[in-house]
């Protein structure tokens, strides 16, 4: 178990989670507006590109976390450079900075998902709205921008 | 650069006129026209009923729709996303609409040829199925509905290839010895055997047969064996294709005349608009009278060319207080394009200002700092720029585009300042040797830096709306209210921000328009509520502390875009220089920054929408107002362009 105090192993386990469960997130709700979307395009294929942009909306989960990931990569060396040693009590800074995107990614983007689901049907019945619906599902982006934040002010300000 | 004056009309004018008046104000193209309610007015006022021609004409479109669906997969034309409609003058446009009956049989012909064909290809389909049926009995040389004679019973049927064929023959031998049982074939899953026997003996033998789960087959009104049937069945079908084929030619030839089928679609399309219009006015026997909207600017002239040209009576008027009229909003170019976010938003009340010039700087600034790169700002503009040139485009899309245009100068403006080019891609690609700097700074560098700025865009933003709030209060009288809501709280909330920035004299700032908040903002309430409401007024800086905060989306989006763009850079490098290294560079390179282009400029656009809607006009837009919506050639295939009049509203 001496691996649980390696710093390295303890960052890169904090960009795994970020890039996982952010990415779990997104995919879920991504599926979830696509299957409505389908539902939607079915009775009117015109509304596709309507639909597509909804569905985009709980992608970008996906790409904070896979972004934070990077930082913390290209921090270490990993990425881009020559790996550093870290201690232990880094790696562990480096996880927790790693955090606010995952959980919040994670979660965000499921409730992004529904709200964008929910502005599907919107677009159904009137099309014109497009940008209401966009703007519901917007509101929820919020909290998944300021964990994003969050996180790469935490990555930033690792000393190392 | 405001919201456009309306002046209200009413206009009474004889009933035989009734038909010229609203052609003119049709061809005028700026008036809009009210629903107007009899029950308001004495008995004999009626409404037009429109109703049953207006089902008719709309059964007309549904028509012609079809028609042109059905050819349009002939159609040589060019297409394109942005193609722009046919011109054509009133003259040319009502010659093609006299040739109406001659389209309306070019139309007819083309639903009956694909009734028919329908009907064919229905026919092909069963006669494909009877086809397979009949393909196993190939071989048998009897008649398909032969089944006995006067002594002896004969069927034909299949039994599952699971069954063995022959325990059930040495069965039949047993019991039933005169049987003939005959393979004619089998295949994967059934044999198919015919079977005589002793009429006397059928039903026994029937019985055995069917414990083999012989189940019977009947061709009805199959005289001829098998074989015959199925080379008339193939002949028929042969027959078929070729009739499809013909009717496929006449189709083709029916698409040569789309663009006619376009036209009457449009005419017709402007005679049900004609009748919505009907059906607004009231009439009496004699009379009629229309009441709507008008622009201040087109008013005397509309007022002298009917009252010139047709024998009727039009008054023109301002709109009363609180009267509501419907709004249509004219800025220049530079403002234009962002009108769509607040059109998509909510149109200013008729009590509003036209709130585009206060918002289009921030929406071009904010846009352009999400994505904040040079490389992609310039790829916007230049697309956007191309779509521009080339086509001649209208309306929303006309809209939505300049305003990629202008966001992508705004972003290539940002990627300066922050020496962003397509990420990092000149010292990716030197290895570091070579980097084109910022101007300002690099947000990667300090990103600090950039989140203090979007705070302060975001104050700068959200003092802009509580001006606006004050400019509303004191122009309808409440100097009072300005002075104490807007005024006090600018001192409060500046003076609080001057303390963190230990500016010297802040604190006395802080505390004159906190105590002023105090003593004011609880001024409508009763009793103990004025003191406290005024201090709970104090919580306010919470929540615009919390509108400040939510600008950081401007740093975390430009971060997104720039962190993904080198994340591209470096995945494109990993070959490093060599033949397949360069290749894949390309590849990567240009599909990741697409990508990173597309999906940033999404997010670009929905977080600058949304901290105008959320943050800025929740400070003083009330929205609400109703589009104008002149009456006038609204058509979909041809523009027509209307001679003579004036210039007036045409979009």
């Amino acid at each position: 178990m001496e691996f649980l105090t390696n710093g390295t192993f303890l960052a890169i386990l904090g960009a795994a989670l970020a890039i996982i469960m952010a990415g779990v997130g997104s995919a879920k709700s991504v599926g979830l507006v696509g299957e409505a979307a389908n539902g939607v395009v079915t009775e009117d294929p015109d509304k596709f590109g309507q639909a597509l942009l909804l569905e985009a909306l709980p992608g970008t989960q996906g790409i904070y976390g896979l972004l934070t990931g990077f930082l913390i990569l290209n921090k270490i060396g990993i990425v881009g450079g020559t790996p550093v040693e870290l201690t232990s009590e880094q790696g562990i800074l480096f996880l927790v900075a790693a955090l606010p995107i995952a959980v919040v990614g994670l979660i965000s983007a499921q409730a992004q998902g529904r709200a964008a689901a929910a502005g599907i049907s919107l677009i159904s019945k009137r099309p014109q709205e497009l940008a209401k619906a966009i703007t519901f599902a917007a509101m929820v982006e919020t909290y998944a921008v300021l964990a994003l934040l969050g996180s790469i002010l935490m990555v930033f300000g690792i000393n190392i | 650069m405001a919201i456009i004056k309306m002046r209200k009309f009413t206009l009474v004018g004889f009933e035989d006129e009734r038909k010229h008046i609203l052609e003119m104000l049709h061809k005028l193209g700026c008036v809009q026209i009210e629903d107007m309610d009899p029950l308001e007015y004495s008995a004999g006022i009626i409404k037009y009923d429109n109703e049953k021609r207006i089902a008719q004409i709309d059964v007309f479109l549904s028509d012609l729709t079809k028609a042109m669906t059905e050819c349009a997969r002939f159609d040589k034309r060019t297409k394109g996303l942005f193609k722009p409609k046919k011109q054509m003058s009133e003259k040319e446009f009502e010659k093609h609409v006299n040739r109406e009956s001659e389209i309306f049989d070019v139309v007819k012909g083309i639903n009956e040829t694909v009734i028919k064909k329908n009907e064919l290809q229905e026919e092909q389909n069963r006669l494909n199925n009877l086809k397979d049926q009949l393909l196993p009995w190939e071989n048998l040389d009897i008649g398909l509905d032969f089944a006995g004679t006067q002594y002896t019973y004969a069927c034909m049927g299949t039994v599952p290839i699971s069954f063995s064929l022959d325990s059930l023959k040495s069965e039949l031998d047993l019991e039933y010895p005169e049987t003939v049982l005959t393979l004619v074939s089998s295949d994967s899953s059934f044999n198919y055997i015919y079977v005589i026997t002793y009429a006397k003996e059928s039903q026994d033998a029937l019985k055995l047969l069917r414990k083999y789960n012989f189940s019977q087959t009947e061709f009805k009104n199959l005289h001829q064996t098998a074989q015959a049937a199925i080379e008339k069945t193939v002949d028929r079908i042969e027959h078929i294709n070729k009739q499809r084929d013909q009717l496929e030619k006449g189709l083709k030839e029916y698409s040569s005349h789309l663009e006619d089928i376009e036209l009457l679609y449009d005419s017709m399309l402007i005679e049900k608009q004609k009748l919505q219009a009907a059906s607004m006015l009231l009439k009496t026997d004699m009379t009629f009278v229309i009441s709507g909207w008008l622009p201040e600017r087109n008013s005397s002239d509309v007022s002298s060319k009917i009252t010139k040209q047709a024998g009727a009576y039009i008054d023109i008027r301002e709109p009363k207080h609180d009267e509501k009229f419907p709004i249509l909003i004219e800025n220049g170019p530079l403002v234009k394009p962002f009108e769509l976010i607040t059109e998509l938003f909510s149109l200013p009340n008729h009590r509003e200002f036209d709130v585009n010039p206060f918002m289009a700087p921030f929406y071009f600034l904010f846009f352009g700092l999400m994505l904040g790169d040079a490389g992609y700002g310039f790829v916007l503009a230049l697309i956007s720029g191309i779509v521009l040139f080339k086509f001649k485009i209208s309306g929303t899309a006309k809209k939505l585009i300049s305003m990629v245009f202008f966001g992508g100068i705004s972003s290539f403006l940002w990627g300066l300042l922050f020496g962003s080019w397509f990420g990092d891609i000149a010292r990716q690609v030197s290895g570091g040797r070579f980097t084109i700097g910022p101007i300002w700074f690099d947000p990667l560098g300090d990103p600090m830096k950039l989140l203090l700025w979007s705070c302060i865009f975001g104050v700068i933003q959200l003092y802009t709306g509580m001006a606006l709030a004050g400019y509303k209060l004191w122009r309808d009288g409440k100097k009072m209210d300005a002075i104490v809501d807007v005024g006090l709280r600018y001192m409060y909330y500046s003076g609080i921000i001057m303390l963190l920035a230990s500016i010297p004299g802040a604190f006395y700032i802080t505390i004159i328009g906190a105590g002023g908040m105090v003593l004011t903002q609880g001024r409508h309430k009763k009793g103990l509520g004025k003191i406290t409401s005024g201090i709970l007024s104090l919580y306010d800086f919470v929540g615009f502390m919390s509108d400040v905060l939510s600008y950081s989306r401007l740093l975390a989006l430009g971060l997104a875009t720039a962190v993904v763009a080198s994340v591209i850079n470096t995945m494109g490098m990993l070959f490093g220089f060599n033949v397949f290294g360069v290749i894949v560079f390309v590849l990567v390179f240009l599909g990741g920054h697409l990508f990173n282009i597309a999906i940033s400029t999404l997010g670009a656009y929905v977080h600058s929408s949304r901290l105008q809607y959320v943050e800025f006009f929740s400070k003083f837009y009330e929205g609400g107002g109703k589009p104008y919506k002149p009456f006038k050639y609204d058509t979909k295939y041809i523009e027509i362009a209307n001679g003579g009049v004036d210039d007036g509203i045409l979009d």
